[in-house]
C-alpha cells in the first residue's frame, strides 16, 4: 500500500492535567492516486490524522509510512493547503507561486514558465502580478492550489480548503479541483465536514467520530465522474452516510402517504 | 481639505493663547518672547546660516544612531526570537537595561569617549533599539506556525527561512515598531546634544540659554517639532503602504 496508517494514537494533554485522545487506534491504507476524504465534525481527529502523515505532527503511538517510509517529518514532495491559504502576502501571486520552485534546480526563466502554466490551469493568469490582498477568498485558494501543483507533490493534503468560500465559489472549487487532480495525478487527502463536498470529490470517504477520535466507516464512492448532487447514487449515499451521523431511531420525522 | 483647516486652526489658538500670556503677563521680554519676536529670530538664524547647520548636524547623528538601532536591533531581535533559549537569556538583561533612561549612559559616554557626534549616536541609538529588538523578537515568537508548514514544505531551509519568511511575515510588526523607535528617538536627540555635543538642536537650546536668548531658544524648539512631525508624518505614510499589502 502507498500509504500505510496502523494504530495510530495521539493524545494532547490539557494544562489542567486531563488527556484529550484526538486520534484512538486509527488503521487506514491509501493508494496512490485516491482522492481520500476524512469526513467528521470537529474534534473526531481528522485534522490530526492529516497534520500527522504529512508530517506536521508526531503520534504519541503507532505508524504512519508512505511507499514503506516512517513519516517524521514534514517533505517538499506532499504539500499541505489550508482553510485560510496560507500565502505569503508580501509576494505577488506570480512569486508566490514560485515559491516551491526556488529551492530546486530550475533557472528564473524556467521556473516563470511553470508558475505561469499553473496560473493557467487555476484561470488566474491575469492575475499574476496582483498581491494575494486583492483577490477574492476563492481566487487566493486557486493561487494555493496552483502552488502546490507546481511542485509536482505525491501526495496533495488539503485541510477543509473550501471551508471559508460561499456556497457557489465552493462548488465551483470542488468541480475545478476534482479536474486538475485528475490531470496532475497524485494522491489527495481532503478533510471537510461537508457530506456533498466528500461525495462529490472521493474515491472513499473515511466518517469519523470524536471522543476519541476513530474511524466509524470507510464508504467507496462508486459514482462515476463527473459526479451531479441530484442522481440516484449520489442521494443514497448521502443517505447512508447520514444515517452514520443520525441512526435512524433519533429522527423526530416520518414520512405518511 | 478640512484637514489643512483644521491644523491652521489648531496652530491658529495656540499662538493666540502665546501671544495672550505675553500681552497679559507682563513679563520681560528677554524671558519670554513674542510669537512674533521668535519668527524674527527664525528668520535671522535661517538666514545666517547658523540653523541650517546645526539642523544637518543633528540629522546626521539621528540617521547614524536610528539606523545603527534599526539595523542591529531587527537582526538581533529575528535571531533571538527564533532561538527560544538565547531569548531565555537575553531577556532578562534587556528588560532591565530598557527602563534605564538613555540619557543616564550620558556622563559614561562622555568620559569614555569624549564629546562631540559619537556620545548623542549613542544615546539615540539606546533609544530606538529596545522597543526595535523587543517587538521584533516577540512577533517571531508568535508568528503564525502555517508560516513554518509552509517554509517545511517549499523545501525553505534555515537560515534561509529567517530572511525569506520569518522577516517579512513579522515585517507589520517591526514596522510599528520603527514607528514607535524614531519617536523616542526624536525626543532624546536634544537632551543627549544638550549635554555631549557642541553643535545640533539640542546645543543650541543650551547655547540660546547661557546667552540669555529666549527667542533663539524658543526658534530651535519650534524648529525640532517641525522636523519630529515631518519624521512621524513621513514614517507613518510608509507603514500605512505596508499594512496596506499585509491585510
Amino acid at each position: 500500500m502507498y500509504i500505510e496508517i496502523e494504530h495510530a494514537k495521539k493524545h494532547f494533554s490539557h494544562p489542567d492535567g486531563s488527556l484529550f485522545v484526538a486520534l484512538e487506534d486509527v488503521s487506514l491504507t491509501i493508494k496512490k492516486g485516491e482522492f481520500i476524504c476524512l469526513l467528521g465534525q470537529s474534534g473526531c481527529g481528522k485534522t490530526t490524522l492529516l497534520n500527522v502523515i504529512a508530517g506536521f505532527e508526531k503520534l504519541s503511538s503507532g505508524t504512519v509510512k508512505i511507499e514503506g517510509k516512517s513519516v517524521n517529518k514534514a517533505s517538499e514532495k506532499n504539500v499541505m493547503i489550508f482553510q485560510n491559504y496560507g500565502l505569503l502576502p508580501w509576494r505577488s501571486v506570480r512569486r508566490n507561486v514560485e515559491l516551491g520552485l526556488e529551492s530546486g534546480s530550475y533557472t528564473r526563466t524556467e521556473r516563470r514558465k511553470i508558475a505561469e502554466d499553473y496560473l493557467k490551469m487555476v484561470n488566474l493568469s491575469d492575475f499574476a502580478d496582483r498581491y494575494p490582498c486583492s483577490l477574492s477568498g476563492g481566487q487566493q485558494q486557486r493561487v494555493a492550489i496552483a502552488r502546490a501543483l507546481a511542485v509536482k507533490p505525491d501526495i496533495l493534503f488539503m485541510d477543509e480548503p473550501f471551508g471559508a468560500l460561499d456556497a457557489i465559489t465552493r462548488g465551483k472549487m470542488q468541480h475545478d479541483l476534482r479536474k486538475i487532480v485528475d490531470r496532475e495525478d497524485c494522491t489527495v487527502i481532503f478533510v471537510t465536514h461537508d457530506i456533498d463536498e466528500a461525495i462529490f470529490l472521493a474515491d472513499r470517504i473515511v466518517v469519523m467520530t470524536p471522543n476519541p477520535g476513530k474511524i466509524k466507516r470507510i464508504f467507496p464512492v462508486n459514482i462515476y465522474q463527473p459526479r451531479y448532487r441530484h442522481e440516484p447514487d449520489f442521494v443514497e449515499l448521502r443517505e447512508q452516510i447520514l444515517r452514520e451521523f443520525f441512526p435512524k431511531s433519533d429522527r423526530r420525522i416520518e414520512y405518511f402517504i | 481639505m478640512k484637514k489643512i483647516w483644521e491644523i491652521t486652526l489648531s496652530f491658529g489658538i495656540l499662538l493666540a493663547i502665546w501671544q495672550g500670556i505675553v500681552a497679559i503677563g507682563n513679563f520681560s521680554p528677554a524671558l519670554l518672547p513674542s510669537p512674533w519676536a521668535v519668527g524674527e529670530a527664525l528668520f535671522e538664524l535661517f538666514a545666517n546660516g547658523v540653523m541650517i547647520k546645526n539642523i544637518l548636524v543633528s540629522l546626521y547623528r539621528f540617521a547614524m544612531g536610528y539606523s545603527i538601532a534599526v539595523a542591529f536591533g531587527a537582526i538581533l531581535g529575528l535571531v533571538l526570537g527564533w532561538y527560544p533559549k538565547l531569548f531565555g537569556y537575553t531577556n532578562p538583561i534587556l528588560q532591565y537595561l530598557r527602563p534605564i533612561a538613555p540619557v543616564a549612559w550620558m556622563p559614561f559616554v562622555v568620559l569614555l569617549i569624549g564629546i562631540g557626534d559619537t556620545p548623542a549616536i549613542v544615546i539615540i541609538f539606546l533609544a530606538a533599539f529596545f522597543p526595535v529588538v523587543l517587538t521584533t523578537a516577540n512577533a517571531v515568537r508568535k508568528l503564525d506556525p502555517i508560516y513554518l508548514k509552509i517554509a517545511a514544505n517549499y523545501g525553505v531551509k534555515e537560515p534561509e527561512v529567517l530572511w525569506k519568511i520569518v522577516f517579512p511575515a513579522v515585517f507589520p510588526q517591526v514596522a510599528n515598531s520603527l514607528h514607535l523607535a524614531l519617536g523616542s528617538a526624536w525626543v532624546f536627540l536634544v537632551p543627549a546634544e544638550m549635554i555631549g555635543a557642541q553643535s545640533g538642536l539640542g546645543y543650541m537650546i543650551v547655547d540660546a540659554r547661557n546667552n540669555m536668548r529666549t527667542d533663539q531658544l524658543l526658534s530651535a524648539m519650534v524648529v525640532i517639532g517641525i522636523i519630529g512631525l515631518l519624521l512621524d508624518l513621513s514614517i507613518a505614510r510608509g507603514e500605512k503602504t505596508v499594512m496596506k499589502l499585509w491585510e
